[in-house]
């Protein structure tokens, strides 16, 4: 079973089950995502779109095709999804790549005076493969490029008839296998403060499945008086401060769980399940909330994906 | 042209979104989706990405065959333990290859805790490791039994390795600076071969703080490749 491992977007990505051409494609294929999409650099396509906001700029096809997805999330969970943070994100000092981020020190600038408010509105133009980013915006593609790279090489290779394989990008992950293949997919699911740690496992019947996994405490910072994380809660501008600290999200494809996971995480326990079950009832969730405490969706409760899992694990104090 | 009102964005999104040229967006096909191509042909107007003609960091050198490390390990129940490493040297003590490390001590965490498998990080010097290598090697928890991890033959640049007698070694951290070492010999070559470490208590009576590992030993399989076998650890997902 060939594992292979590139350091990309500011993560580990590797493959399992794919040959050594393939994942070569795969590891190729996600550079080109980071050089389109990356905001930390310069000469992206994003980087020079927000850059010149205000403005009509022509778009690529692929940046197309990733702009309208977000805007279809965007639309889909009522902007709790929401791709115009850039601004606000390096305004709390996430403003270069996470690896390079002084933890300990990031510059936060006065938020509220420094955010532009954004002036007119945005416009896309499919027909022209235009856009039009108000001033004072910034697209920020970080979480939804990277399920969008995986989730478009894993459609691929199956529609190559790879007949089993799997594509992790630092726990955002698809893997298929077919009926005939004997071996299943076996994902252990990290402690939120713990990557070493393994609180449970998740176990995949034939087919191909998508699993992202976010969390508060994974990008975090400190500005010397508060700590920081990168899940901005759109409604308040501030990151979110729900009663979850990691939620995992399964279904057949990556996308939509990168996208509600993220969700999950902004709203919490109260209203973050039912908000999911109305709009996207084939997506299972696994929460961890801040006190340890697990819950699962009633769907998910009675799979038998779920091994070795717990009601409760125990947290740091 | 059809225009959507943003939700609850305050003044930090865009405050209206128009889109021209679609009638049904939520469920509209994406009218720009296909399938991904690394080739030239979706450069974007703006620039042309540089990774375009970067390589991969995929193993394509032919090897002597694998190396298949076999241990027990238990875990203990208290601080400062539960690191462990493997390594390769040849036969004059030199290092050839980090095979696995705990994650903690391999992603850095002995600059909190000094005592954390001080002799694999002196020979590897693993202060200086490249940020790809740490992630190669990481070793995440592992539970009580047997397990396996191999070497496929390669050195630390991913060269193979000359036929000859190499030394593996495991260092376990038991209680903060008590740990066990195991050293076995192994040649490899055209040959098959097979061997058990020999296990050191350092310092002596450290085993009296528990048993962190045990039943080191090796085999070599001549002309097997990686390929062939599963390697741990299984993935994981994680917070992004």
């Amino acid at each position: 079973m060939p594992k292979f491992h590139r350091h990309q977007m500011n993560t580990l990505v590797s493959t399992s089950r794919l040959t050594a051409p393939d994942a070569g494609n795969v590891f190729e294929w996600m550079s080109v995502v980071e050089n389109q999409f990356s905001r930390f650099l310069p000469k992206s396509e994003l980087s020079q779109i927000n850059r010149k906001a205000g403005s009509v700029t022509p778009l690529s096809r692929s940046f197309a095709e990733l702009l309208f997805e977000a805007l279809r999330y965007y639309s889909a969970t009522e902007g709790i999804f929401n791709p115009f943070l850039g601004r606000l994100m390096n305004a709390f000092g996430y403003d270069r790549s996470f690896d390079q981020l002084d933890r300990e020190n990031a510059m936060i600038f006065g938020i509220k005076q420094k955010c532009q408010v954004p002036i007119g509105s945005f416009s896309f133009d499919l027909d022209r493969r235009e856009v039009h980013l108000p001033t004072g915006s910034a697209l920020d593609f970080g979480g939804i490029a990277k399920g969008w790279a995986v989730q478009k090489a894993a459609l691929r290779l199956i529609a190559s008839n790879r007949s089993a394989g799997l594509i992790n990008a630092g726990g955002d992950l698809m893997c298929w296998r077919a009926p005939s293949d004997p071996t299943q997919w076996v994902i252990n699911v990290s402690h939120p403060h713990s990557e070493d740690q393994t609180i449970g496992q998740l176990v995949f019947d034939p087919g191909q499945w998508g699993v992202a996994t976010s969390s508060k405490v994974k990008r975090r910072w400190h500005d010397g008086k508060s700590t920081w994380h990168h899940i901005l809660d759109p409604r308040t501008s501030l990151p979110s401060d729900s009663d979850i600290v990691q939620a995992t999200v399964i279904g057949d494809a990556l996308l939509p769980c990168e996208i509600y996971a993220k969700c999950l995480l902004i709203m919490g326990t109260q209203d973050g399940p039912d908000w999911l079950y109305k709009r996207r009832p084939d997506l299972l969730y696994l929460i961890i909330k801040n006190n340890g405490q697990v819950m699962y969706s009633s769907q998910l409760r009675s799979s038998h994906i779920l091994r070795n899992f717990s009601e409760k694990i125990t947290m740091p104090i | 042209m059809k225009k959507i009102l943003a939700p609850v964005v305050g003044t930090l999104g865009a405050g209206v979104i128009i889109l021209s040229g679609i009638s049904n967006f939520t469920d509209a096909d994406n009218p720009f989706s296909s399938s991904y191509s690394s080739s030239a042909s979706d450069a974007s107007p703006l620039t042309t990405p540089s990774s375009k003609t970067n390589t991969t960091n995929i193993p394509d050198v032919k090897t002597l065959g694998l190396v298949a490390i076999n241990y027990k390990l238990f875990h203990l129940d208290q601080l400062a333990s539960n690191q462990i490493a493997f390594w390769i040297e040849d036969d004059q003590g030199h290092y050839v290859k980090t095979l696995r490390a705990s994650s903690f001590t391999a992603g850095g965490g002995y600059k909190i805790r000094p005592d954390a498998l001080p002799e694999w990080r002196k020979i590897s010097n693993w202060s200086k490791a490249s940020k790809a290598e740490v992630e190669r090697v990481k070793l995440p928890e592992q539970g009580t039994g047997n397990h396996v991890i191999y070497w496929d033959c390669t050195d630390a640049s991913g060269k193979a390795v000359k036929p000859g007698t190499y030394i593996y070694k495991a260092e376990g951290n038991i209680y903060w600076q008590n740990r066990v070492i195991f050293t076995g010999k192994l040649t490899i070559g055209k040959k098959n071969a097979k061997s058990t470490a020999q296990v050191v208590y350092k310092p002596a009576d450290a085993r009296s703080h528990g048993v962190l590992l045990e039943n080191v030993h090796a085999g070599f399989d001549s002309g097997k490749s990686i390929a062939a076998v599963k390697q741990d650890p299984a993935t994981r997902t994680q917070g992004s």
